[in-house]
Order: structure tokens, then C-alpha cells, then sequence
């Protein structure tokens, strides 16, 4: 019995081993998220990384070929497993919503998000399935970093874009137009009051462009 | 306000164009710039009173520039920038500019600034007159008195 648990553990830490050699699971390890590869039709999983392993551990199952079916099916509903399995036949995209029980007994809720792995020809055949926790308080955290960098970072572009190209033209405009009007108004008054007119509709303009660059600095 | 002197430091070819022709037009003499070494080498025989600068030039900053002005410096100065934040701003003040313009600005917001430099010149004028008549009734003393003692 204890030779059979020792046998156990060595056949499990070489397929974790394995498993890291896989790159698109590595890849996925290296983002903090569990990934495996599923063989679609025999729903055989056929590569995982180091956090998939992970949760297959505190699920208490350690035969990877039999955690999606002892570890993940029984968690989905039969609609999601019926939507998922079609999917996955027909190699679309699907996400399915996962509550894992840790062995805390705290429950952590997971997206499965699988798609069609197209890392090279030989996986082209497989499914990647990456568990995102929806509910984990550092996803939050990190998901709500990621979107204000990405926020600021586009305020950045639209800022420099505004002063490097818009914001010069209008001040030439600005003073074109301005002194069309003075120029005008020697000749013909009414003209010039319709250049006055634009004039004023362009500084108008000038301002609220400057005030709507000011608050993005601010 | 009278006709003033102004070196106007910008690489934007349009913005230059419209912004020369109408203080032109208003009566004002325009120097222009178009880069910082420029700047450097125009300005001290230019006799300009204002200097107008953009903040971004392509070989430096309106900041280095002043900077690098020291005693040759105009008597009003004007930065121009895409950029107004606090630190903007009190980096022109650092650097000697009166005043900071955000970019794009209306030119009526020019002009006012331009009013405020005229009125600064005239007071100096005025200040530096007053100083040199003082000069040179101490002077007009001082030979009386020469000639009093050796007569």
C-alpha cells in the first residue's frame, strides 16, 4: 500500500514535470492561470501546467487523464456540460462558470474558458481550457490595475495626439481666421460680420477643446 | 498699446505663418525662430522686448532656453504649450516666463497677454528714464561743482 502511494506520487510529479513542458499551459502558468490542453471527442486531457495540478490536488484526484471527467464535469450544470461538449466537438469557443471546493472547504468561482489551441500544428487538435477566478479578490484587484493602466494609457495617446497634431492646427486656424475677419471688415461689413461670426465659433471651440485637455491632465 | 518687438520661437509652419501675419497685422514687428540654437544666435542682436516660445522645440525646451538667455533675457516672456498642468506651469514661472499659454489658445487671450507686456515695458521705459535723468542731473552737479572749485 505504501509503495503503491510512493509509485502514486512519483507517476504524479513527473506528469507535473511533463506538463510544464507543454508551452502554451507554461505560458499560462507564467500569468498565474490553471490550463490544460483537452483532446476533443475523447475529452482526454493531454498536457497541464503546475496550478491546474494544483487544483487537481486539493480535489484529491490525481490521475490527470481522469480529473476532467471526476474533477470538472460534475461541477457543471447538464446544460453548460450539453453546450460545452458541442462546442468543444466543434471546436468553438465556450466558457462555462465552475465553483471549486478548496480544501479549506472555501468555494473559489472559476470561468473555464476554452478555445482552439493554435500554438503549432500538432495542438491544432486540442482544446486549451484556462480557469480565470471570477471571484478571487487579487483577479479583481489585478483586473481593476490592468484596466486603469490601460485607461491612462490611452488618455495618454489621445493627450499627445491632441497637442501633437490638433491642438497646433487649430492655433494656426485660430489666427488665419481671426485675421481674415480684421482684414474683411475694411472692405465689407457685412462679410466681415460673418467672419466675425466664425471667428468666434472657432475660439468657441479652442476653448472647450483646451478645457476637455485641461480636466485629462488634471 | 504701441507697436511692440517680437521673437517668436515655434517649429509649427502654420502656426507661425497665421500667428506672424496677424501681429503683423496688428502693427507689431515679428521675429521668428524656428528652433532653440536659432534662438540663441537671433535673439540678443533682435532688440525684441517680447519673447513668445514654445515649450517643445526640436532641439531642446522654451525652458532650457531661458535658461540659457541669462542676462540677455527679454523684458515680457510667453510660453506656449500643449501641456497646463501645475508643474507645467510653475516650471515657466521657474524659468522666468510671465506668462504660460495653453495650447490651442483663442488669439484674443494672445493680445490680452500682449497689453500686460506693453504695460510692463512702458513702466521699465518709464523707470529707466527717470533713473538716467537722475544720472545725469548728478552728473550736471557734480561738473558745476568741479568748475566752482577750480575757479
Amino acid at each position: 500500500m505504501k509503495e503503491s502511494e510512493e509509485t502514486d506520487t512519483h507517476s504524479f510529479e513527473s506528469m507535473r514535470s511533463e506538463a510544464s513542458s507543454d508551452k502554451i499551459c507554461s505560458l499560462m502558468q507564467e500569468i498565474g492561470l490553471p490550463g490544460f490542453r483537452v483532446v476533443p471527442g475523447t475529452l482526454e486531457v493531454a498536457a497541464f501546467n503546475g496550478l491546474f495540478a494544483d487544483l487537481v490536488a486539493s480535489s484529491g484526484v490525481r490521475d490527470h487523464r481522469r480529473w476532467f471527467i471526476e474533477g470538472v464535469l460534475p461541477l457543471m450544470t447538464r446544460s453548460q456540460k450539453a453546450n460545452w461538449t458541442s462546442a468543444v466537438a466543434s471546436s468553438e469557443p465556450v466558457d462555462a462558470r465552475l465553483d471549486f471546493t478548496r480544501l479549506d472547504g472555501s468555494k473559489t468561482e472559476f470561468q473555464m474558458r476554452s478555445v482552439r489551441s493554435t500554438w503549432n500544428d500538432a495542438d491544432k487538435r486540442s482544446i486549451l481550457c484556462v480557469f480565470v477566478p471570477c471571484s478571487a479578490a487579487s483577479f479583481e484587484t489585478e483586473y481593476n490595475l490592468g484596466f486603469a493602466e490601460g485607461q491612462e494609457m490611452e488618455r495618454s495617446r489621445i493627450r499627445n495626439e491632441l497637442h501633437r497634431s490638433v491642438s497646433q492646427k487649430l492655433l494656426g486656424v485660430a489666427f488665419g481666421c481671426k485675421l481674415l475677419a480684421e482684414k474683411i471688415e475694411r472692405v465689407n461689413k457685412d462679410l466681415s460680420k460673418e467672419a466675425s461670426n466664425l471667428a468666434r465659433l472657432l475660439n468657441t471651440s479652442v476653448v472647450d477643446l483646451q478645457n476637455l485637455t485641461r480636466l485629462e491632465h488634471d | 498699446m504701441g507697436p511692440l518687438r517680437v521673437f517668436l520661437v515655434e517649429n509649427h509652419e502654420d502656426t507661425v505663418k497665421y500667428m506672424r501675419l496677424y501681429l503683423e497685422h496688428l502693427g507689431h514687428e515679428v521675429i521668428v525662430a524656428g528652433d532653440m540654437a536659432t534662438a540663441l544666435a537671433d535673439f540678443p542682436r533682435s532688440n525684441c522686448e517680447v519673447l513668445i516660445s514654445d515649450i517643445g522645440l526640436p532641439d531642446g525646451d522654451g525652458w532650457q532656453l531661458m535658461e540659457r538667455m541669462k542676462s540677455r533675457r527679454p523684458t515680457f516672456a510667453i510660453a506656449m504649450s500643449g501641456y497646463g498642468t501645475g508643474e507645467d506651469l510653475h516650471r515657466s514661472r521657474s524659468a522666468g516666463y510671465n506668462r504660460h499659454l495653453v495650447k490651442p489658445f483663442p488669439p484674443d487671450e494672445l493680445i490680452a497677454v500682449l497689453r500686460e507686456a506693453s504695460a510692463v515695458i512702458d513702466t521699465q521705459g518709464e523707470n529707466r528714464s527717470a533713473s538716467s535723468s537722475c544720472v545725469e542731473s548728478l552728473i550736471g552737479a557734480q561738473s558745476r561743482e568741479g568748475k566752482s572749485k577750480s575757479s
